[in-house]
């Protein structure tokens, strides 16, 4: 696998600057659907927006302003944003779910796959 | 790898996370599964009544033989609260129905639909079992889904209409055909028991904080039950909070209480009449469809 064509700072910062939209709609989202959710609340739904904030955003903020590391695994790029992003939707429609008073059996595959792609992330970072 | 083939299979996995997101929502909410057909069949009324005879039977606005029903409006906590009075000659007469006569999953109709269908003289809605995977369903004395729900405590009406609350997590779903239920809920909670409110001013179902529309029953004494329905979200009718809901069935003067499905669901009808203001959203004035129904009726 070559990394050598990938300038990945540049791609940290792309990514740093995606988060903040996807962190913003994702709040966005779950404030409306609690407003029109007639008080009942979830927990998942209020703080979705935690991931791509925390784990998208202020990470590869902070990745790319300190220059953490000078490359990384592809796997890692991939992982960490796949993590991001399956545990975001995950919260999402776990909250939906919460709200209307339902649940699915296939709901929980969302905490296992993200959580198993943090893991495989976080081993892929120190290759 | 190259920048180009790992947004590829970023994209590959967002199309498989969306997708799979899709199917979830459809199967929750959209595609119906059917378990089991239902029999309808109707009892035969017994032949003579329980009933003494020289009552007087004006101030019911139903009787016959075996079944009594008195119709009466409150106004509470600035809603408005439906309440009917039943008297049975037997534990037969309370029924409980589902959509399309269908044990299933995403099969609804209206109560007022369900009640036509059934010749219901009185209906409300029930439990909602359809909504949720777990928790017991057994009705009119058939056991039809037996996945424990750890949290719920259930109302089970046995063969003599005697009222036992059961916690699922304490009693397999063998206790329920052991103890000969005629019904059992898995909603919740336990409003009333022993005649003293069970719930606490802070109490709600799941984490509704807002004061909803709400549907219950309770028991005075065997074959002597008030079935409620209160308004909510609109206007006119602010709604119950659990702990008012539990007060207002203590006041009618009932031993035992037990809240149903409320806030959209809740619906009372009284010979094919919807007694009640149904809403969702406040807006709209609509029944929601729901997977079943408790009835008074043949």
């Amino acid at each position: 696998m070559s990394t050598s064509d990938i300038d990945f700072s540049k791609i940290a910062k792309a990514l740093s600057r995606f988060y903040l939209p996807a962190s913003l709609v994702t709040l966005l989202f779950g404030a409306v659907y609690e407003y029109f959710s007639h008080g009942v609340w979830s927990a998942f739904m209020v703080y979705a927006f935690l991931f791509p904030l925390l784990f998208g955003r202020f990470f590869w903020e902070t990745v790319s302003a300190r220059s953490l590391k000078p490359n990384y695994p592809v796997l890692f790029l991939f992982s960490e944003n796949a993590s991001v992003a399956t545990l975001t939707v995950g919260f999402l429609v776990r909250g939906i779910l919460e709200i209307y008073g339902t649940t699915n059996w296939l709901s929980p595959f969302y905490f296992v796959v993200g959580i198993m792609l943090a893991v495989i992330s976080a081993a892929a970072w120190f290759l | 790898m190259g920048v180009t083939r790992l947004k590829r299979f970023g994209v590959l996995y967002g199309a498989v996370l969306i997708l799979f997101t899709a199917y979830l929502l459809l199967d929750t909410f959209v595609i119906p599964r059917s378990y089991a057909p239902v029999s309808t069949e109707t009892a035969e009324p017994l032949p003579d009544s329980a009933f003494e005879t020289e009552e007087d039977l004006s101030e019911f606005d139903y009787h016959d033989a075996h079944i009594r029903v008195k119709l009466s409006e409150y106004r509470e906590y600035d809603t408005d609260i439906y309440v009917a009075e039943v008297f049975l000659s037997s534990a037969e007469y309370l029924k409980a129905g589902f959509a399309k006569n269908t044990y299933g999953k995403n099969v609804k109709q209206t109560v007022s639909e369900m009640a036509e269908a059934s010749g219901a003289i009185l209906a409300i809605n029930g439990d909602y079992y359809g909504s949720r995977e777990t928790g017991y369903v057994l009705r009119n004395g058939i056991l039809y889904r037996d996945k424990r729900d750890k949290t719920c405590t259930d109302l089970v009406i046995t063969e003599d209409g005697d009222f036992v609350f059961l916690p699922e997590k304490d009693n397999p779903a063998a206790t329920l055909t052991e103890m000969g239920a005629w019904q059992a809920f898995s909603f919740g909670p336990p409003l009333v028991e022993n005649g003293e409110v069970a719930v606490g001013k802070h109490d709600e179902v799941l984490h509704a904080l807002a004061s909803n529309p709400r549907t219950g029953i309770g028991i005075v004494e065997p074959l002597h039950y008030f079935f409620v329905v209160s308004d909510g979200r609109t206007k006119e009718s602010a709604g119950l909070s659990l702990y008012q809901f539990g007060c207002f069935m203590q006041s009618l003067g009932v031993s035992k209480a037990y809240n149903m499905d409320g806030g959209g669901s809740s619906t009372l009808v009284f010979l094919d009449e919807v007694l009640n203001v149904p809403t969702s959203d406040g807006v709209s004035i609509e029944e929601r469809s729901v997977s079943d129904f408790v009835y008074i009726g043949y």
